[in-house]
């Protein structure tokens, strides 16, 4: 019976953040740091257009990619499980994007200092859909190669997006950097809750 | 047709797909409706188990769980179906974890996993309140991410 019940429980809710970055970055790596299970890998398909010049008139040029998307999953309590699923950002954003955060909490973008540009179409993306995300940058090797002021200057996000330095294999340092995320999160739920002209 | 639909559609669209068409933008309806059309195209088999459709018949995110009901564990049904309430027989799992169990696309099993919650195989969880701005939820989580 035991094992009926369990079958048959009430599911826990899930919650999803994601994390975004171009390929090499460790979104891999990253989600694994947290999971309870290795991280698994599901297609999912993202649409792009071809830019080139020799394109024939109005035929489209539209092609499909599979890409893989990571996910790892973390048992919170009894009754609440984290989702977060690695996504590649270094691309223009398909039309699965919406799909994916479309009840997340938040995002993480992980960035490699040294390729800076590939995470500007997730930092795009985020900004115009409202989504809260802190940017983190990868740390390989513990190189940092450029001082965070000068990153947040090449980002050119508002100042109240969180920057911070991460080592994607270290379990510590992802939770911080998902806990930046979630007091991102919970500060926005605090102000929506708080009637509006109250003190702070 | 909301403005604000087409609007955000133009938005993320001048950039890259700059002089790729001069058809009229697709509602979001559409949009959906294309991009699950095209997560099928990577795959026949894809096509095949869902019938065609790439709409499922409730709404199901990636992360949605589903566990089976009382129905659903006596149920005689084949197939993908049949393979997903196999694998939540061990407890509940989530649509992402279907797809990767089977290797099948994320939007197949979607379509599936939204079928069989329609024939009442399976149960999902629901939230009825707009997660990102449940504080005590958000403060168990943190709570509980910072305990990891």
């Amino acid at each position: 019976m035991s094992e009926l019940s369990s079958a048959t429980r009430t599911p826990p809710l899930p919650v999803k953040i994601v994390v975004a970055g171009g390929f090499g970055v460790g979104k891999t790596t990253f989600v694994g740091a947290l999971s309870d299970i290795p991280p698994l890998t599901t297609e999912a398909a993202m649409t792009s257009v071809a830019r080139g010049i020799d394109d024939r008139g109005d035929v489209s040029t539209k092609t499909t990619t599979t890409v893989a998307m990571d996910f790892g999953r973390t048992a919170i309590d009894d009754s609440l499980v984290l989702y977060m699923f690695g996504t590649p950002g270094q691309d223009r954003f398909g039309f699965m994007w919406d799909d994916l955060i479309t009840g997340a909490l938040g995002a993480v973008v992980l960035v490699d200092s040294r390729r800076l540009d590939d995470s500007f179409p997730a930092l795009d993306y985020f900004e115009s859909r409202d989504v809260p995300f802190v940017i983190a940058v990868n740390l390989f090797d513990g190189k940092q190669f450029h001082d965070l002021d000068d990153l947040r200057a090449a980002f050119n996000v508002d100042g109240t997006v969180p920057l911070l330095t991460t080592d994607a294999r270290a379990r510590g340092q992802v939770k911080e950097a998902v806990l930046t995320l979630l007091d991102t999160v919970l500060q926005r739920a605090l102000e929506a809750e708080a009637p509006a002209g109250a003190p702070a | 047709m909301p403005v604000d639909e087409n609007d955000e559609f133009e938005e993320i669209r001048l950039r890259p797909f700059v002089g790729a068409s001069a058809s009229p933008p697709p509602t979001r309806s559409e949009r959906i409706a294309t991009s699950q059309a095209e997560a099928e195209d990577v795959s026949i088999r894809a096509f095949l188990i869902t019938g065609g459709r790439t709409t499922g018949t409730v709404p199901l995110e990636f992360e949605s769980m589903v566990s089976l009901t009382d129905r659903g564990r006596i149920a005689d049904v084949r197939f993908e179906k049949g393979a997903i309430l196999e694998l939540c027989s061990n407890g509940p799992l989530s649509v992402a974890e279907l797809a990767a169990k089977l290797h099948i696309p994320l939007g197949a099993a979607r379509v599936i996993a939204a079928d069989l919650v329609n024939d009442s195989l399976l149960d999902v969880h629901r939230s009825d309140t707009n997660l990102s701005n449940d504080v005590a939820m958000l403060k168990r989580l943190i709570h509980g991410v910072r305990a990891l």
